[in-house]
């Protein structure tokens, strides 16, 4: 046994302290980077595997991922077709025209469960390829929840089995920490990087990205966006709630922690999860959807965009 | 069915009904709203549920006809004013965002009023432990301290005080029954689980704003509960009004015509009805007395029903 002088000791002692300190500012920082990386194909394998067939096929990611008697992600509302429905969820005429085009359909392979689908924004960045989605589009919430990280897909602009723009396959994920810790709805909200399209796009060079911002007051004015899949929707074209006002905050959302979550009227169904609320003219990103309830005259609910959300989004930014 | 009963009533116990356990228990009862719905009914999916916190705490004070009272509720507070017992109780509660910890009480409802209050455990007396369902659940008892005042719409109740006698309510470890104890009494929970003849769903909804009346109709007594969901400002307002026991609920056959006629503290009758074109009705003048909010109707054009048997 090697005994320490005193001085040495001491020394050691300083330097075993400031290695482990670093080390734990080191892991601290991998852990608060967080997000995982995707395992799949390239943008062309992408192209092969997520046929139109296979898009179609695809169900809302809270019935296909988590059961069908959830109320996450847009209530059940079940009518003969969307104009009984008396939906303000409007048909995009042409999903392609800018503003529109930045918006588009998420797919996600569940493999044994099939697959699943979702809505998701592009947003501006230095790497070109950050989309915005709700967080139970990436992890089903709670410490016990998981990832939906199998090959997942980007589709702007997607539109009867159409990929306008190509497909975006998804390299990365991540949630705000308490989505993942709590499975609060209050931050429900999740981004994801994805790789070049099939002709070697970028994503904001292919479709350009909204600006995107937290912290401002919930009294907005949003355009909500998106592609509900449930009755009385079909999930293959864009869908738009104009210039609708922020109604109030859901009860339930005093339950948990962090920022009251928002309320707008528009009745969507499942499938338009994620489905970016644009303020400044559809020019920047200030919520998506979250969840709605089952009656039919249900509000659309969508996580308040704060800090967590900005620092979401410098994790995603900073992905390479 | 034992791992229901845990799922269930423990957390029940835990966050609804403590009274039922400990008769000199100081914490309000919470809203059974949609609200109370959603965490019982989560929990019985296991563990993909967002973890409660392990304590809730708060304290009440008797004002005129009303009891008044601050409690912790989930990661928020609420502050609640009621009348009557478990099984006729009706109800008004203020929830707000704030300091929710165990010994720090701190939130602004409003107009309403506002709480700054911290805890001070009793040097006398000793926490009161009971074991339920193989899980420990303590009481600990002392006063909170500092400044609460609250005055209801119009002042149906005005309180303003410095010092009310509290509780923090928190989940110990796992345990062993080895006696029952004498305050719990499982008749208590039995329309959690009684199966209903009839039930009769009445729902409006608002934008945000949600109000629903739920009927069932039972051999021995019957249930109706009216809630109703208020999202204002900073605030969220929950109402609610629940009696158990004897009133009058009646379907024909064919479930296409029912009236309903429940005891105090609704008022009047509310009549459904079901053309063959499937079209439904719900009328009649009936109300129900919310603390804050008399006569609240709960019937109108707004109005959607449902009617069915469960089988």
């Amino acid at each position: 046994m090697i005994a320490w002088p005193g001085r040495a000791r001491r020394t050691r002692t300083l330097a075993t302290g400031l290695l482990t300190f670093l080390l734990m500012l080191g892991l601290g920082a991998t852990t608060a980077a967080a997000g995982v990386w995707v395992k799949g194909p390239g943008g062309r394998g992408a192209a092969s595997f997520w046929t139109a067939a296979r898009m179609r096929a695809a169900k809302p990611i809270e019935i296909a991922g988590r059961g069908a008697n959830k109320e996450n992600g847009a209530g059940a509302a079940t009518a003969s077709g969307a104009d009984d429905f008396g939906s303000d969820f409007v048909e995009v005429p042409d999903p392609t025209a800018p503003g529109f085009r930045i918006h588009g359909a998420i797919f996600i392979d569940l493999g044994f469960f099939g697959f699943g689908r979702c809505s998701g924004t592009a947003v501006r960045s230095p790497n070109q390829s950050v989309v915005f989605t709700a967080g139970h589009c990436i992890h089903s919430g709670s410490p016990y929840g998981r990832w939906y990280r199998s090959r997942s897909a980007f589709v702007p602009a997607y539109r009867y089995g159409q990929r306008p723009f190509g497909i975006f396959p998804v390299r990365w994920v991540d949630t705000t920490k308490r989505w993942r810790s709590d499975g609060s709805e209050n931050f429900d909200v999740g981004a994801m990087v994805v790789g070049r399209n099939d002709r070697g796009q970028t994503l904001t060079e292919a479709v350009g990205g909204a600006g995107i911002a937290w912290g401002l007051k919930p009294k907005q004015v949003f355009d909500v966006h998106g592609y509900p899949a449930e009755a009385p929707f079909d999930g293959e074209t864009q869908r738009l709630c104009s210039g609708t006002p922020f109604l109030g905050h859901d009860p339930n959302s005093f339950l948990e922690r962090g920022p009251l979550n928002l309320a707008v009227t528009c009745q969507l169904t499942g499938g338009a999860s994620g489905g970016g609320w644009m303020i400044e003219g559809g020019k920047t990103l200030n919520g998506v959807t979250d969840y709605g309830y089952s009656e039919e005259t249900s509000p659309a609910y969508g996580a308040y965009f704060g800090k967590e959300v900005g620092r979401l989004y410098g994790r995603a930014s900073a992905v390479r | 069915m034992r791992r229901l009963v845990l799922f269930l009533v423990l957390p029940a116990l835990l966050l609804g009904a403590p009274q039922v356990a400990v008769a000199e228990s100081l914490l309000p009862p919470l809203p059974h709203s949609r609200l109370m719905d959603r965490a019982l009914l989560e929990t019985e999916h296991g563990p993909s549920v967002r973890p409660l916190p392990p304590f809730r705490s708060g304290f009440s004070v008797k004002e005129g006809k009303y009891h008044v009272g601050v409690s912790t509720y989930g990661g928020g507070l609420f502050l609640g004013v009621w009348r009557g017992g478990l099984r006729q109780r009706s109800m008004t509660a203020y929830l707000a965002k704030g300091v929710a910890q165990p010994e720090h009480l701190q939130a602004t409802f409003g107009k309403f009023g506002e709480v700054k209050m911290r805890f001070r455990r009793s040097r006398n007396r000793p926490p009161d432990r009971v074991c339920i369902f193989g899980r420990t659940l303590v009481w600990h008892h002392g006063v909170f301290v500092g400044n609460f005042r609250f005055r209801g719409e119009g002042g149906y109740v005005s309180v303003r005080l410095h010092r009310a006698k509290g509780t923090i309510l928190r989940e110990g470890g796992r345990c062993h029954v080895r006696r029952r104890h004498h305050d719990f009494d499982p008749s208590d929970f039995e329309f959690l689980f009684a199966k209903p003849e009839a039930a009769m769903l009445a729902i409006d909804r608002e934008g945000v704003n949600w109000t629903g009346l739920l009927a069932l109709a039972a051999k021995k007594n019957s249930t109706f509960l009216a809630v109703h969901e208020e999202s204002r400002g900073k605030l969220a307002i929950v109402r609610l009004a629940t009696v158990h026991k004897a009133g009058t609920l009646h379907f024909d056959e064919a479930l296409t015509t029912g009236r309903l006629v429940p005891p105090d503290p609704f008022h009047g009758s509310g009549r459904y009805s079901a053309a063959p074109d499937g079209t439904q009705t719900w009328a009649g003048n009936l109300s129900v007395n919310f603390p804050g909010a008399p006569r609240y109707p709960l019937t109108g054009p707004g109005y959607e029903a449902f009617v069915e048997v469960p089988f």
